[in-house]
């Protein structure tokens, strides 16, 4: 088990999180995912997990002009993905809490 | 402007993920890649040091992320099997580098193997290059003699390396051939470098083996004999006595004890004589054999040693008890 295995499962509340705190475009939720430690998260993980919260409605995006290189597609938490996160965030913190008590029991 | 031009590289690279996400259903598919092209295009604009991935490998971390099943059907035929084949070695492959990247030492290690990747290219169009000339039946040199070989070399190492570099990876049954062509070249290039250097090696390095030299030859307990010597009824020593088996095979002396039994450290190794029988030919079984002691010269060539340097072997006895006159034991 590593961690990378472990991410797969809570991937798509972490990008939820970072998505909530402030809005982003693909390369910059990767980024910020991987400044805050996740630093084996790969950019199709990301990219693609983006597009599935968007598409499932739990995001919202717009795009935003650039001078220099491609339009920069910029996404949002909607109300639906709000009410997502914090069903999951209660998940992952008993989910943590019993792991942690299994763990330090044995 | 609402679009931007993509370039055609990211295009093939979109098309090739969505072909390996093909057995999902279309709304599966839909979330995984709408935008794809897009997204790619801002990645590469972030990071221009970054190159595409391989679309195999970037398909299945799409795949895996969303918690979707690995694919079961590989569709049909030989190109189904070629493209499962493939996909399962890039995944085993993928994974394996994700582990190894875990651990500092052996992330150290896996950088240093990649840095050595167009060794690996030249290698692979060398056995490449001996598997055709053998083919030909023109094996044997590390590298060719002649320039048409050279050219069948240089072209070799030219389509190698364009394919380490990815180049014709978006061209059909391209990846699974080059898995099969590294196959190929892990299992004969220890061969091939163990036969080109048996045939490059100098003569001097192969063992010489003189064809009268004999393993075997007269021997007493065990312990080969270097001399044999003849005594008359008389007692007196006798010469150039020839000595036959039941058989009448001629009893011979190793040749190898024979050279190795120098009495002293000024003398090599001991020679016997040439001797000759009436029909011209070489008779090694006439003895006493007259040793002549050799020594090596300045040259590394054997010569003989002058009689003050080494002590000629001599008989064991001058005399032995004559035989009784009636020659019998009662």
């Amino acid at each position: 088990m590593d961690a990378t295995q472990l991410l797969k499962g809570v991937l798509d509340v972490a990008v939820l999180a970072v998505v909530e705190s402030e809005d982003g475009y693909g390369y910059d939720v990767l980024r910020r995912l991987r400044a805050a430690g996740l630093e084996e998260v790969g950019d199709a993980s990301v990219y693609g997990t983006l597009r599935r919260l968007y598409a499932a409605g739990a995001l919202t995006s717009y795009v935003v002009p650039s001078e220099e290189g491609p339009h920069r597609k910029y996404y949002g938490i909607t109300a639906q993905g709000r009410s997502m996160l914090d069903l999951q965030r209660k998940v992952w913190t008993e989910f943590a809490r019993i792991m942690t008590n299994v763990l330090e029991a044995a | 402007m609402s679009t931007t031009t993509v370039p055609t590289e990211i295009t093939r690279f979109a098309e090739q993920v969505r072909a390996e996400l093909a057995d999902l259903s279309a709304d599966d598919l839909d979330d995984l890649t709408d935008g794809l092209e897009a997204d790619l295009a801002e990645s590469l604009e972030e990071d221009p040091a970054r190159e595409l991935p391989d679309p195999v490998a970037y398909a299945t971390e799409l795949r895996t992320a969303a918690g979707l099943p690995f694919r079961a059907e590989p569709g049909r035929g030989v190109r189904g099997a070629f493209r499962s084949m493939a996909s399962g070695l890039r995944g085993t492959a993928h994974q394996m580098a994700e582990s190894l990247r875990g651990n500092p030492v052996t992330a150290g290690l896996l950088d240093f193997a990649v840095t050595l990747r167009p060794v690996w290219w030249v290698l692979r169009a060398w056995v490449a290059y001996q598997l055709i000339a053998a083919f030909f039946g023109s094996e044997g040199p590390v590298l060719p003699y002649e320039a048409w070989w050279w050219l069948i070399l240089f072209l070799l190492v030219a389509v190698s390396v364009q394919w380490g570099r990815g180049r014709w990876r978006h061209v059909w049954a391209m990846t699974p051939l080059i898995v099969v062509v590294n196959i190929v070249t892990a299992v004969a290039l220890l061969p091939l470098l163990a036969a080109t250097h048996a045939w490059s090696a100098p003569f001097e390095d192969v063992p010489r083996f003189e064809p009268e030299a004999e393993q075997s030859g007269l021997a007493m307990n065990g312990r080969p004999l270097t001399n044999v010597y003849a005594y008359g009824p008389d007692g007196k020593p006798l010469a150039r006595v020839q000595l036959f088996d039941q058989d009448g095979r001629p009893l011979t002396l190793s040749r190898d004890s024979v050279h190795n039994s120098c009495p002293g450290a000024s003398c090599d190794e001991l020679h016997p004589e040439p001797i000759r029988l009436e029909t011209g030919e070489q008779a090694r079984n006439v003895y006493p054999l007259t040793l002549v002691p050799m020594v090596y010269d300045e040259f590394g060539e054997l010569a003989p040693a002058r009689p003050t340097e080494a002590e000629v072997p001599k008989a064991p006895f001058v005399k032995v008890p004559r035989v009784d006159q009636a020659g019998k034991v009662d």
